[in-house]
């Protein structure tokens, strides 16, 4: 997946990993989005639910 | 042949999206943050063992004390088995503790508990802590600093999503929200639980990539952090570091700022209303939500900050303006609300940052190495923190309400210690230097020994 933060490679140094690089296919692709949007909708919870609870300093 | 566990089984292609990666380290420490809202378990397990504050206390005392150890005996074995295989163990034991103390509570036993969420759970912690950061910062080693920042945030938003979250769960569960319905609902929390942070950390687990050895930032050039004086490229083990002056004055640079943050963070509730006695219960809880804000807030905020401030720029201000303001709160903080208000919640950004900017600070010195072994051994001031804080500051209040003093008396000596405290780590802090060259790891066996197991 090439984007505008993809890395690039060096041109020195030789790598010694001769493995070939993990599958980072669609399954592996959808699998990161869903975390993301998991992990930024409990974020937002507990962002959320922590403000309204804040609020009782000036309503309180 | 490598298992689908180990660092070879993740290494990520030349060409890829390096921004999938923080999910993947704020999903473990979002359910691993979760610790910090034990309080909300409190009340419910007092009635449930029919025992006292301080038999539950210990369950949360013996989990951070399990986090610093498994951190610093564990961090070498996390940096050579790589993030995937040390989050799939942290999820395990963090929820294996889960369901040991879902047992204990199934049968009354208190001790099952504190052999689960205490010890198996605390196991968890510490290698969950650290299994992440080291990753983040080799997939961001021009923003060090924000990628620590984002993992770490993710230990302080874990606590504000486990807290509402545990409550509304308990009063589902019990059918209610009186003390013995949220009792009642106790078991299936834990499990619930327990259930929610296997899904998610496996999710993390699955999701984690390493770096491709020879990939770097596109546009980014190796050399403008060499021409830094405070940044090294080169490496130095984590048997090594703990015998440099520098380790040391980090510990100390971290002791003395969680230590002052937990001065506060301690009694934030009880000391707002002693300082204002129109505050009422419900507001001074507002005010400690409105401190947690800060103190996440302020893991991402200033960690970030420090990538172009600089790492020792960054803990002067934790450590100076901090001694400031609690000078501030000392002499004249029952003044005005708002000075007070506005205070403690730069000490605790300046607290939370503290925690995030660390790592990045350990990469400066030590370089990327072995720095989450590093790093997994300077949590023990965080352990040690977690114990003298909270003595320093209730013993000193105690004190202070036996010889008859009241209201925000009670806390200026506590507070005056907290200012020598912070002065102890700004001169610490002011010590640090570049590692002695006799440190440092001969170039190209650092490599060696990072990719070829």
């Amino acid at each position: 997946m090439s984007t505008p933060n993809a890395g690039s490679s060096t041109a020195g140094g030789a790598a010694p990993v001769t493995r070939e690089p993990a599958g980072t296919g669609g399954a592996y692709r959808t699998t990161a989005l869903v975390l993301a949007l998991i992990v930024i909708a409990a974020l937002a919870y507990g962002l959320v639910q922590t403000a309204l609870k804040a609020s009782a300093l000036f309503t309180g | 042949m490598p298992s689908i566990l180990d660092r070879e089984a993740i290494i990520a292609p030349r060409q890829f999206n390096r921004w999938l990666i923080p999910a993947a380290a704020l999903a473990i420490h979002l359910c691993i943050g979760q610790v910090y809202a034990f309080s909300v378990f409190k009340i419910p397990m007092m009635g449930h063992f029919d025992t006292g504050e301080v038999a539950v206390g210990w369950i949360f005392s013996v989990a951070i004390a399990m986090l610093g150890l498994a951190a610093a005996f564990g961090g070498t074995w996390v940096e050579r088995s790589g993030p995937r295989k040390s989050m799939v163990v942290a999820g395990t034991f963090w929820v294996a503790g889960f369901l040991v103390a879902s047992l204990g509570i199934a049968t009354g036993q208190l001790w099952l508990v504190y052999l689960g969420y205490g010890v198996v759970g605390g196991i968890g912690l510490g290698i969950g802590y650290i299994s992440p950061v080291s990753t983040l910062m080799k997939w961001f080693p021009d923003r060090p600093g924000l990628a620590t920042g984002l993992a770490i945030m993710g230990f302080g938003g874990g606590a504000l999503i486990a807290s509402p979250l545990s409550n509304s769960l308990m009063a589902l569960f019990g059918g209610g929200t009186d003390p013995a319905n949220l009792e009642a609902g106790l078991l299936q929390t834990f499990l619930t639980l327990a259930a929610v942070y296997a899904v998610v950390i496996s999710l993390g687990a699955i999701v984690i990539r390493v770096p491709h050895p020879d990939w770097t930032p596109a546009g980014w050039d190796p050399s403008t952090a060499a021409a830094k004086p405070m940044q090294t490229t080169a490496n130095v083990s984590a048997d090594s570091a703990i015998r440099t002056p520098q380790f040391w004055l980090l510990w100390i640079v971290l002791f003395c700022n969680v230590t002052a943050g937990i001065g506060i963070l301690e009694n934030a509730a009880p000391m707002i209303q002693d300082y204002f006695d129109w505050i009422t219960p419900a507001a001074a809880a507002g005010f400690v939500g409105l401190l947690s804000l800060a103190n996440m807030a302020g893991r991402f905020v200033w960690s970030a900050t420090s990538d172009s401030w600089g790492r020792k720029n960054n803990y002067m201000m934790y450590l100076g303006v901090g001694l400031a303001l609690y000078l501030v709160i000392a002499l004249m903080g029952g003044a005005n609300v708002v000075v007070f208000i506005l205070a403690t919640m730069v000490i605790l950004s300046f607290y939370g940052g503290g925690f995030s900017t660390i790592p990045a600070y350990l990469k400066d010195l030590f370089g990327v190495f072995q720095v989450g072994a590093i790093h997994g051994r300077l949590l023990t001031a965080w352990s040690a923190a977690g114990i003298a804080g909270p003595l320093i500051v209730n013993s000193v209040i105690e004190a202070q309400a036996d010889s008859g003093l009241t209201g925000a008396s009670l806390y200026s000596l506590s507070l005056y210690i907290m200012v020598g405290l912070l002065a102890i780590g700004f001169l610490a802090n002011l010590l640090v230097r570049p590692v002695h060259p006799k440190h440092h790891v001969p170039e190209g066996r650092d490599r060696e020994k990072e990719y070829v197991q």
